[in-house]
């Protein structure tokens, strides 16, 4: 073929794509505008001949660093009410989002106290048990929103996150915050034992892949022995999804998703145990699990070389209270997935998603579904983003321009776990699953079981808890 | 008795009674009626008759080592509290007034400080690092930090919840003391009885009822007291300081299991009636009351 037909097979070649592409724009945008204007239309009728729509929302910490959970659903109504003066229509949203400090527990219950008493919010974002929640036709599912969206906001939103709103065929809920788990790592004492950067990042790659925990384990050990740190690594003090992390590292699996149960491997929790023990006996774990505050405030001022208890964002926290310096977030401070344990199982992080949730109590929902179509725009996203150093939701925000420069180009790093993140176990006895587990891990750093008596216990206590929603491997 | 007197009985008795219905005998029928439901978070319920029971008695593997920490903890708060508040009481007298006044004082601050404070000192005391008190004395010593709350967990807290009781006591035992007339001390002391042989055949039997007071006061005090344990060690490590009142909580609040939280409840409420009963029996309440009454 002579250059002038390859040009001319090109130039045809690009004239088709390009006419593909313009005809599907237009083909989107006037589907996504006539859905957009049928749900508009649809959430007019709702209000009917009000003037004013009040929604409630709930939003959690716990802590203060996330209130743009509760700000972008305020903003949302701004720009809902901008959109309904444009239009003409005589009805004005005004949301009252109440942000609470309170803990998980104290949440859900004040929750659950305010729909028992028929005055749930509208709005709810700090429940994360989906399976009881829709049982109990408590919050609505929201496929058809989704779907009638999807083309026009929603496909940006990463897989993950979708799959963690989604039980029995439905998407219950609309993502809005991650927070992967991950070691947490001082650059600084590794520097002090010789190590350049260059060193450190081929050992402690982000993504944790071609390590083990092993290698955490030998730089702790080596800070301890110089005597640079006064713990090797620490864990949290409460149950949390960091379970589904060493369950999965010691060559286990905690859900089913073929039966929809829960799982024990007896030989993973022991090797687990058998692990936790080793690191107290060598003083690199304490025997006792210290405070919350005690574990940050340690670690921040770098007495501890590795942190199993923190998230991609928590130097958010460390910075607004626990006196971390940019300077020191920036050139002190490493993380990576969980590495495997034992060959043959693969790294890891968890999610840690929370969504919005409307509830069955909601008298408009069409506007509420329009408030969280608005509450988790790329600009909200950016906006919680650089608050709370979480990473984005939404794979566009690479192109964000707030988001460029450090420490906000982080969300962007740490976005990517997203990615490759194991999705939360959805079953209504995860809860009781991990604070059994984690008591046995402290009964075993505690002395006073033996990893085999804590695999036997485990055992026990969970088929007495969970019954026959828990398969029991070997 | 006459209208009067009636009106009169009405008045003085009628608030108290009804503040005991509706915080205390209205609760516990709840309490009660709780016990034979399922309720969780959600708030909704279902009758299961003793489903919750037959579980505590057969299938909760928690339960026996609860009940040991129970049968351990009680006794031993008892025990320090009415033996440490009647020897603050006694010592206080008897190193005179004004030194007395200052031991009681210094020894009544755990009870005015609020419990989270209280526990909040109590934590950096035994804290497992070298910057809680005890560590850091041991670090002057060339010792390792211990975890004091993992390897002490049920006599720590067995003393944290007794010294506020036996606080109560001193002062309830310092006033009964002091009541005795002095004439009685007066001629032992003149019929050659020493101190020891006083307190014995003299104080001790003079106070009784302030003694099956406090001890009536404190032992459902102590069944039913968590607050304290609940926020020094949380019941572990693994269930090694877990009595009875804070599996009930634990259960109800951390579980959300308010159905399975409220038969543990239930239990608590026939082990105080029960507690009481036997006090009386040990102190003879009714020869008491006889003795009392002007009876011989």
């Amino acid at each position: 073929m002579n250059v002038k037909k390859l040009i001319s097979v090109k130039l045809l070649l690009v004239i088709t794509l390009a006419s593909l592409l313009i005809f599907s724009s237009i083909t989107l945008l006037s589907n996504t505008t006539s859905t957009l204007a049928s749900l508009l239309t649809a959430a007019l009728e709702e209000v009917k001949d009000a003037k004013v729509i009040k929604l409630r929302a709930f939003c959690i910490g716990p802590g203060p660093m996330p209130i743009t959970r509760a700000t972008n659903l305020e903003d949302a109504a701004k720009v809902l009410n901008r959109i309904l003066e444009d239009l003409g229509a005589d009805v004005r949203i005004e949301i009252e989002a109440e942000f609470s400090e309170l803990k998980w527990g104290p949440f859900a219950e004040k929750f659950f106290a305010e729909y028992k008493a028929g005055r749930a919010p509208d709005i709810v974002i700090g429940l994360r048990d989906i399976p009881v929640l829709a049982k109990e036709g408590i919050i609505i599912p929201l496929d058809d929103h989704v779907a009638a969206f999807w083309n026009l906001t929603y496909f940006d939103i990463y897989p993950s996150l979708w799959r963690s709103v989604t039980w029995n065929g439905k998407i219950w809920g609309i993502p809005q915050d991650a927070t992967p788990g991950c070691i947490w790592y001082r650059k600084d004492i590794l520097r002090k034992l010789g190590y350049s950067d260059d060193q450190m990042a081929r050992m402690l790659p982000p993504d944790a892949k071609g390590i083990t925990l092993d290698v955490i384990v030998e730089l702790a050990r080596k800070a301890k022995e110089a005597g640079l740190v006064e713990y090797g690594i620490v864990h949290r003090p409460s149950p949390g999804d960091t379970i589904q992390i060493y369950m999965t590292i010691f060559g286990g699996e905690v859900y089913d998703e073929e039966s929809g149960k829960l799982v024990l491997v007896k030989s993973a929790a022991l090797k687990m145990f058998q692990w936790f023990k080793k690191m107290v006996d060598e003083g690199l774990i304490p025997k006792e699990p210290p405070s919350w505050g005690t574990i940050h405030s340690m670690f921040v001022e770098g007495k501890v070389f590795a942190t199993f208890a923190s998230h991609v964002g928590t130097p958010s926290e460390w910075m607004a209270k626990y006196g971390l310096s940019e300077e020191s977030f920036k050139n002190d401070l490493g993380f990576l997935a969980f590495p495997p344990a034992v060959p043959g199982a693969k790294p890891i992080t968890t999610l840690g998603p929370l969504p919005y949730l409307i509830t069955s109590q909601c008298k408009y929902p069409k506007v509420a579904e329009l408030i969280l179509l608005l509450a988790t725009s790329p600009e909200a996203v950016a906006k919680h983003s650089i608050r709370t150093l979480r990473p984005v939701t939404r794979r566009s925000m690479a192109y964000h321009p707030a988001l460029q420069e450090w420490p906000y180009g982080y969300t962007v790093e740490t976005a990517k776990m997203l990615e490759v993140a194991e999705p939360p176990v959805i079953h209504p006895d995860w809860g009781k699953y991990k604070s059994i587990v984690y008591e046995h891990i402290k009964g075993v750093e505690a002395g006073i079981l033996s990893p085999e008596a804590a695999v036997e216990e485990l055992v026990k206590v969970l088929r007495a808890e969970i019954g026959d929603q828990v398969l029991i491997k070997d | 008795m006459d209208k009067r007197k009636a009106v009169i009985l009405s008045i003085f008795i009628g608030p108290p009674i009804v503040v005991v219905t509706i915080f205390f005998v209205i609760p516990v029928i709840l309490t009660v009626l709780l016990a034979f439901t399922d309720m969780h978070i959600t708030l909704e319920w279902r009758f299961i008759g003793l489903e919750n029971f037959y579980k505590m008695l057969s299938y909760d593997p928690r339960v026996s080592i609860v009940v040991f920490n129970t049968a351990i903890y009680v006794p031993a708060a008892l025990a320090i509290t009415i033996g440490l508040g009647l020897f603050l009481a006694i010592s206080s007298i008897y190193i005179g007034e004004r030194k007395g006044i200052i031991l009681r004082t210094i020894w009544f601050l755990p009870n005015i400080i609020p419990p989270v404070v209280y526990i909040f000192l109590w934590r950096w005391f035994f804290d497992p690092t070298r910057y809680g008190f005890l560590n850091a004395v041991l670090s002057l010593l060339n010792e390792d930090p211990r975890p004091w709350l993992t390897e002490y967990a049920l006599p720590i807290i067995i003393v944290v919840n007794a010294l506020i009781g036996a606080s109560v006591c001193m002062v309830v035992f310092t006033s009964a003391i002091k009541s005795i007339p002095r004439d009685y001390l007066i001629a032992a002391q003149v019929d050659g009885a020493s101190y020891v042989q006083m307190i014995r055949y003299i104080i001790l039997p003079l106070i009784k009822w302030p003694l099956m007071f406090m001890t009536a006061w404190h032992i459902p005090a102590h069944l039913n007291a968590y607050v304290y344990t609940l926020l020094l060690t949380n019941g572990g490590p693994y269930y090694r300081s877990e009595v009875w009142a804070l599996y009930s909580y634990h259960r109800a609040f951390s579980n959300f299991e308010y159905g399975y939280g409220a038969a543990i409840s239930a239990v608590l409420i026939i082990l105080n009636a029960i507690a009481i009963l036997i006090t009386w029996k040990v102190f003879g309440l009714k020869r008491m009351m006889e003795i009392q009454g002007g009876g011989v």
